[in-house]
């Protein structure tokens, strides 16, 4: 078994203090379902602690990758490597990990402590010690007292939390959570993640994260990995994924976007900045994540709210256009305005109220934005 | 529904009700008749029928070997229906899974007696007869399917993923089996449990083509003793069967009532899809939460 | 770094579970059924003789005929007094219907023997019947035992559960409102139930009419208790056939007959079925 390096007697009593979170490493990991691959080789290193989020739509693979990092799918192919050791022919009940399930499977016969306690039987723990981790995990969740309470008395949220804290309360150096949020509404999902964040600052375990809402994983992870068909499509921090996306998938997925089609004039300069031709003879600029011979067939992805009315400064000369507004929708905290960029192709800015006022007002107007702002992206056939 | 037809139903209801149970309601003053032959009213009311019977080697004996055929046949039909349902529900190769349906719901088309029939000419042959293992081998038979389709009802609606978090925390297969989802099924085993009891109890078909000249169940040798002739302890016979029946029926009705509360109903059952308690309950979460949050 | 070796292995799915039971299925009941069958075609002197002898012998086919007259009276009347008894229980409160349906459930609980036994009692002549006729007056003496009655009377006490059942639970899905979307159409109670009601009850009507049929073929015990040598039935035959005269020949052949008879009656349900849905 996976040892879980617990360093007892904690300042909590009874509970754990901070794990050393484990490495994991996966290798070229396969799983097929006849002639479908759901995993069709995936290779990721997730660091000691780190918290790390599987994004992707339904059908992307995450879910089987997670169940064969717990073991209870097993790969085709491949390896999983935990700490250094190659647990994957291991049984899920000797890798120590801890799997927070999305529909929570929480023991209907079993009280919260018992089903707290039920991992610690397992490890052979003495009844004191149990009780002081039990009280210790239900802290850590803010239940305190809810020890003989049946989980069909529990609300969701609550459930969640239990469900948590069962997870973690054998310490384990490695956390899975397969969509825990999905099934809460926004103002619980909100405040959950708050805790989860939390929780994983304090005890330091590593976290693999699987979610289809790239709101949560862009505000949970430290480093985020977007999967696609079984496939890894880009890995990094939020801030590289939303603003430095390798493909027009990724750009979709994380946020939204506007795309305007063109082919490369040159070569990229020294900042990696370089020039489009767009239809109807404009130019603009964007920071290439392309190979730059001339000519080739890309897109400029410009989101929404790094897109700014009126002139230019000196530096975004190259990268302006003009659009004309069909639409207005006041969203609170900024107003959304679409339309149609001069290409004919369809845009969307997020503009404070003052410089919104004149394009609504023209009903058309020039837009710029800083060319470290656009992602010159490859055209994808089916994105 | 007008009355003049409420009322024409009832009837119907009554009688048909009247004519199913009158026969064992019936049983008991039959048992208790002075009179050896078949007359009403009695004559008299005695015990001494019912004194003969349980001082008879031979009908002891007869309702031993029911009690003993019926344990055999619930423990081997529980335990082949259990592993056989667990299969159906649980296994990743569900291609072959609808081929065993017509396959396990042929005991309960073909007639027993073919049945009987065809275990007869292979047993006789192989000298099985007799025996009582053979007749808890065919009545197990005749009770699998009702016992699949109840505990594999019951399977369908525990989460598989209550088994797969236990095993992720730390319990071997089998060990997250019978601490998780055995606990759950404890009522659709009770019942299925029941259903093979009493089946055993009242078969008498199997048992009779198996046990022709030899040590027969109860039902067979009442049955034998009202075709040859008229014992007066047959209605005590009869009056034991009821009430064994009655007794497996009721006391397993009780434990089934008991499992099923020790579970809980109502808000939320054993089988935990949290998603429909989710909506539910997010209600009562800002209630709760306040209460947590302000301690 | 050591490539990701192709898996020759799985997890060995939990799939073999199921062989205990396959196993005790197919050795006791498809095997000794299967044999039965090659039974009737390997005797003395073998093929098709015993199929014939039976066909010629006039006795046997009458007997052949009785038990499926009997079969279809018995579904019929079961049919006629089950069909109201299940409206009755459908349309009461859930109270009601617990009790009605569970006591024609407990009914079942009860041994054939115990229950043809007793009947002999009531309808004998010294039974409860004629009890209850003098004591009104009637004098007469009923008999309705070693006779074609009391078969009926016995047949009844178990097809009678085992058609109310299916159709209580088909009747129990009729989605209400279907009655009264058929009543904003208009036309009468009578029309309605006949139109819409009645059709979307068949499926159970069905399912309930086939297991009462074959299950009445096959009696034995009933016919043998409450009947006469002359109600002879077809299972009656071929117990005599196996066990007591030894004409393994023709009794394998009827009771072949009696199975490919139950088999055939219940897949061409499910042919008509699925055709219908």
């Amino acid at each position: 078994m996976v040892k879980s390096q617990v360093s007892e007697g904690s300042s909590r009593g009874g509970g754990i203090g901070r794990v050393t979170g484990g490495s994991l490493q996966l290798e070229s990991l396969e799983r097929h379902y006849g002639s479908i691959a759901a995993v069709a080789g995936v290779d990721l290193r997730v660091n000691s602690g780190e918290f790390v989020s599987l994004l992707g739509p339904s059908g992307s693979g995450k879910t089987t990758t997670l169940a064969i990092i717990a073991g209870l799918e097993k790969a085709d192919a491949g390896r999983v490597v935990l700490d250094d050791v190659d647990i994957t022919s291991w049984r899920p009940h000797k890798r120590n990990i801890g799997v927070v399930f999305q529909s929570y499977a929480l023991f209907p016969h079993m009280t919260v402590a018992e089903n707290l306690a039920y991992p610690l039987h397992c490890r052979k723990l003495d009844r004191k010690e149990i009780e002081g981790r039990v009280k210790w995990a239900l802290g850590l969740v803010r239940l305190e007292g809810y020890e003989k309470r049946y989980p069909r008395e529990l609300s969701g949220g609550q459930q969640q939390r239990v469900a948590v804290a069962r997870a973690v309360i054998y310490g384990p150096r490695l956390l899975l959570m397969d969509e825990p949020l999905s099934a809460l509404d926004r103002r619980l999902r909100d405040e959950l993640q708050g805790e989860i964040r939390e929780l994983h600052k304090n005890l330091g375990m590593t976290v693999v994260y699987v979610t289809h809402d790239q709101g949560e994983a862009l505000s949970l992870s430290d480093r985020v990995v977007v999967m696609r068909d079984g496939l890894v499509e880009q890995v990094g921090t939020p801030q590289e994924i939303y603003d430095r996306p390798d493909t027009e998938f990724v750009a979709r997925f994380v946020g939204n976007s506007n795309f305007l089609r063109g082919t490369l004039a040159g070569p990229a300069d020294a900042s990696g900045v370089a020039r489009v031709h767009l239809p109807g003879g404009s130019v603009v600029l964007g920071v290439s994540r392309v190979p730059t011979n001339s000519g080739r067939d890309v897109q400029v992805l410009v989101r929404p709210e790094y897109l700014h009315v009126g002139e230019p400064n000196a530096a975004s000369v190259g990268s302006s256009l003009q659009v004309r507004i069909t639409d207005t929708v006041y969203q609170g905290s900024f107003v959304l305005c679409v339309g149609e960029f001069e290409t004919g192709e369809s845009c969307r800015l997020h503009l404070g109220r003052e410089e919104a006022a004149s394009l609504i007002r023209d009903g058309r107007g020039q837009v710029w934005w800083r060319p470290e702002d656009g992602v010159i992206l490859p055209v994808q056939p089916n994105a | 529904m007008d009355r003049i037809g409420r009322i024409a139903l009832w009837v119907v209801a009554a009688a048909v009700l009247a004519f199913l149970l009158a026969p064992a309601i019936l049983v008991l003053p039959m048992s208790l008749n002075s009179s050896p032959f078949l007359v009403f009213p009695p004559p008299g009311y005695t015990f001494s029928w019912f004194g003969q019977f349980f001082a008879s080697p031979e009908w002891m004996a007869a309702l031993q070997r029911s009690g003993e055929v019926a344990l055999g046949v619930v423990l081997l039909s529980v335990l082949l229906g259990l592993t056989a349902a667990y299969a159906l529900t649980r296994s990743r190769r569900q291609r072959f899974m609808p081929l065993v349906e017509p396959l396990v719901t042929l005991p309960m088309i073909v007639p027993s007696l073919i049945f009987a029939v065809g275990v007869y000419i292979v047993a006789i042959r192989l000298h099985l007869l007799g025996g009582l293992w053979i007749v808890v081998l065919g009545q197990a038979v005749l009770a699998i399917p009702f016992v699949l389709l109840n505990l594999r009802a019951a399977l369908q609606t525990i989460d598989p993923r209550l088994e797969e978090a236990a095993w992720t925390l730390g319990s071997k297969r089998i060990a997250s089996f019978v601490r998780i989802t055995l606990p759950l099924m404890v009522p659709a085993l009770i019942a299925s449990a029941v259903l093979a009891a009493v089946l055993s109890l009242d078969e008498t078909v199997f048992a009779l083509f198996m046990t022709p000249d030899t040590a027969p169940t109860l039902p067979v040798l009442m049955y034998r003793n009202i075709q040859y002739n008229l014992n007066p302890l047959v209605p005590v016979a009869a009056a034991v069967m009821v009430f064994a029946t009655g007794l497996v029926g009721g006391v397993g009705g009780f434990a089934y009532w008991l499992a099923r509360r020790r579970l809980g109903s109502g808000r939320g059952s054993a089988s935990m899809l949290n998603q429909d308690l989710i909506s539910q309950s997010t209600a009562d979460e800002v209630a709760s939460d306040g209460e947590v949050a302000g301690v | 770094m050591a490539s990701g070796s192709r898996r020759k292995q799985r997890d060995l799915d939990v799939g073999w579970l199921m062989t205990p039971m396959l196993v005790l299925l197919l050795i006791l009941f498809v095997v000794p059924v299967g044999l039965l069958l090659l039974r009737s075609f390997t005797g003395n002197p073998g093929g098709l003789t015993a199929y014939r002898e039976f066909l010629g012998t006039p006795e046997f086919v009458g007997i052949l005929w009785r038990t499926i007259y009997v079969a279809l009276i018995v579904t019929l009347i079961s049919l006629a007094v089950g069909y109201p008894y299940a409206y009755l229980a459908a349309r009461s409160s859930t109270r009601v219907q617990r009790i009605l349906i569970g006591l024609v459930s407990v009914s079942l609980f009860l041994s054939l023997v115990v229950r043809c036994y007793a009947w002999l009692a009531i309808l004998g002549p010294g039974g409860v019947l004629n009890l209850v006729a003098h004591s009104v007056g009637l004098n007469v003496r009923i008999n309705g035992v070693h006779n074609m009655f009391g078969v009926l009377v016995g047949d009844l006490q178990y097809t009678l559960p085992f058609v109310i059942l299916p159709i209580y639970d088909v009747m129990r899905r009729v989605d209400p409102r279907l009655m009264s979307a058929a009543a904003t159409l208009g036309g009468g109670p009578v029309r309605r139930f006949i139109r819409v009601y009645l059709p979307s009850t068949m499926p159970g009507v069905a399912a309930g009419c086939l297991v009462a049929f074959v299950a009445t073929l096959g009696y034995y015990i009933t016919p043998s208790i409450l009947g006469a040598p002359q109600n002879m039935m077809i299972g009656q035959l071929i117990a005599g056939l196996m066990l007591t005269s030894l004409q393994w020949d023709l009794g394998t052949a009827v009771a072949s007959i009696l199975l490919v008879t139950a088999v055939a009656f219940f897949v061409g349900f499910r042919r008509i079925m699925a055709r219908v849905a």
